[in-house]
């Protein structure tokens, strides 16, 4: 997609109202004839990008060595020739590789995701029982991670070059070059293993099957430190993104006249110049949201939660190829989606934008 | 800290790395695997400056032979990502058209899938030697090295000199390598700076989870092999963790201070 960003002409009061109302009436055009040829244009293509990535992956998974059969009769201690084609001939293993690949782009156009060899269980039941814990951890972390970065990086490029600018640069580079999942492991030793304050894994306790609202905090308790381990590494991205965008912004006409108005320098900042250095952020948002089933992994295996992260990494090892491919599938869904809204919502903060 | 010190911190940061990599095989010749003592001696040890973990391995020739396998996996997976990057960008931002189209929709198409989770499906496709981990990082790295030269080359092919040589009947093979390129690297290093510490992590990550080479020692191995005895020997986790968050420290705060001395334009902020 191309923007095309007109210059703002006017500034002052009159703008934030003028824009608002303008940005009313895009929100409402998006419903328009022309934005609907837009999103139906960028939703076909989408559509062909996750058939093409499930095709790939179809392709790319069979060449790895070993089958769900194999590491099923594996387990079993059985290697007998016999079993393993009972087996084969059951997950339709058997069949030549383009039937397979047929039958699969079939069951996926009817959101039929097939069985999985491993769970015994269908994989949509599968996932729709693991999205939830992924959801919510993601949520939780974006949320901390936006409202901190937001903060931090404001904060830094008002203050740019001077003591609280440092402080802050210097804990985002700490943050940037940490490994996430290390520093999970560092909240585990501190908090669950010297100080006993919060689990150490897991999404409930298990022991005590809490109801109701003794549920919930005990889901929030489990929360923290995956949430905050996440969150962490995003925040330095974040924080250091709009400093360096605010920075920018803040040398801008509308934002001096705004300072000559005697207008406060907070307000200035948060709503002014924020506004205007926004899209940068949302853009990386997007992206991290899509991508974020992938990092989930190693997240979700430090603390482990039951989640999407969690599950693909054990279908890796457990040749569980169709849940697998599901999975991989879902992800480039996520990340088309993610990148849709983030264009949607570039009309929406800012109205000069146009959806092409 | 002034630009200038980011350079010279992230510089001594990674000439010390590479010293302890270089160093590995001649400080530490025997197999970093073999058992030389006790399990879970706390560092401090006589003639253990580190300890031992759990299989009674010397954590201090680990760290040497890690900083060995880190350096190596981290150059070798981004000079194979921003060689493929430039290759297509270059193509794609200078032919334009058709070309750009179908290379674009290529790279889009890399890009549609998580690149922890590509890496991870990859490895498990090709299995786990130092090779494959090199390609399974580097494939999944190049996107964003073909998106920048693409963008450079877009610009500069404009360019005036650019088109001098056209005119004068230069081979795009010349205006390319010779003309554009040259004037395009200086992003393109940053960036590769930039990305020889994601390459570290991402290894890091993968052999956290089990997916690395079993005769190569490894800092995420390192810190694999000792979560489970978090309890009783912190100190075996936080050795290697220390030693990757130092690293990749050096390496962005190397990458900063070259960005700021490649382009002085920046230097007002």
């Amino acid at each position: 997609m191309k923007k095309r960003t007109k210059k703002l002409s006017s500034v002052g009061s009159a703008l934030s109202a003028e824009s608002t109302e303008r940005a009313g009436k895009k929100v409402w055009l998006l419903f328009s004839k022309r934005s609907a040829c837009f999103l139906a244009r960028r939703l076909a293509l989408a559509l062909l990008i996750v058939l093409g990535i499930a095709v790939c992956n179809f392709v790319l998974l069979h060449m790895a060595p070993g089958d769900a059969a194999d590491a099923l009769a594996g387990e079993a201690g059985a290697g007998d020739p016999a079993y393993l084609a009972i087996l084969r001939a059951r997950f339709g293993l058997d069949q030549p590789l383009p039937v397979q690949l047929w039958h699969f782009l079939l069951r996926l156009v009817t959101f039929d995701l097939g069985y999985s060899s491993r769970y015994g269980q269908s994989v949509a039941s599968l996932i729709l029982e693991r999205l939830p814990a992924t959801l919510l951890l993601m949520g939780t972390a974006m949320t901390l991670a936006v409202i901190g970065g937001i903060v931090l990086g404001v904060t830094a490029a008002r203050f740019a070059g001077r003591a609280v600018d440092r402080v802050i640069s210097l804990i985002v580079l700490l943050l940037y070059g940490t490994p996430m999942f290390w520093s999970g492991l560092m909240l585990i030793l501190l908090f669950s293993v010297r100080l006993d304050w919060l689990p150490a894994g897991g999404m409930y306790d298990m022991r005590v099957r809490a109801t109701g609202l003794a549920h919930v905090l005990d889901i929030g308790q489990h929360l923290i430190l995956p949430a905050a381990t996440q969150a962490c590494f995003f925040l330095a991205v974040y924080t250091r993104l709009l400093r360096a965008s605010m920075l920018e912004v803040l040398g801008l006409d509308h934002i001096r006249f705004a300072r000559a108005k005697g207008m406060p320098e907070r307000r200035i900042a948060f709503v002014h110049a924020l506004r205007n250095a926004l899209p940068p952020l949302i853009t990386m948002v997007g992206m991290n949201v899509g991508t974020f089933l992938g990092g989930a992994v190693l997240g979700e295996t430090v603390f482990s939660w039951p989640g999407i992260g969690r599950l693909m990494f054990d279908a890796v090892f457990q040749r569980d190829i169709n849940l697998l491919l599901s999975i991989l599938v879902l992800s480039s869904v996520f990340v088309v989606l993610a990148n849709l809204v983030v264009d949607i919502l570039y009309v929406v903060i800012n109205p000069a934008v146009e959806l092409r | 800290m002034t630009r200038h010190g980011a350079l010279w911190v992230g510089g001594a940061i990674l000439l010390a790395v590479v010293a302890m990599a270089g160093l590995a095989g001649v400080i530490f010749p025997e197999d970093p695997f073999a058992m030389i003592d006790q399990p879970l001696l706390w560092p401090g040890t006589p003639g253990l400056p580190l300890g031992t973990d759990s299989l009674g391995r010397d954590i201090m020739a680990d760290l040497f032979h890690g900083a060995r396998a880190s350096l190596l996996i981290g150059l070798a997976s981004t000079a194979a990502a921003v060689g493929i990057g430039i290759v297509v960008g270059a193509l794609a931002g200078y032919y334009r058209g058709l070309v750009d189209d179908a290379l674009m929709r290529l790279t889009e198409l890399f890009q549609t899938i998580p690149p922890f989770m590509l890496a991870i499906v990859l490895l498990v496709v090709l299995g786990t030697t130092l090779a494959t981990i090199v390609t399974a990082i580097a494939l999944v790295s190049w996107p964003a090295v073909a998106r920048l030269v693409r963008s450079e080359f877009l610009s500069l092919r404009e360019r005036e000199f650019v088109q001098s040589c056209r005119v004068i009947g230069m081979s795009d093979a010349r205006i390319i390598l010779q003309q554009i390129l040259p004037n395009a690297l200086a992003p393109v290093i940053v960036t590769a700076t930039v990305l020889v510490a994601t390459a570290i992590l991402m290894e890091a990550g993968l052999s956290f989870l089990g997916l690395s080479d079993p005769n190569v020692m490894t800092w995420g191995h390192m810190i694999n092999m000792g979560k489970d005895q978090m309890r009783q020997a912190w100190y075996i986790v936080v050795i290697p963790g220390c030693a990757l968050l130092v690293t990749a420290l050096g390496l962005n705060l190397f990458g900063e201070g070259l960005n700021d001395a490649l382009n002085p334009r920046l230097r007002r902020q």
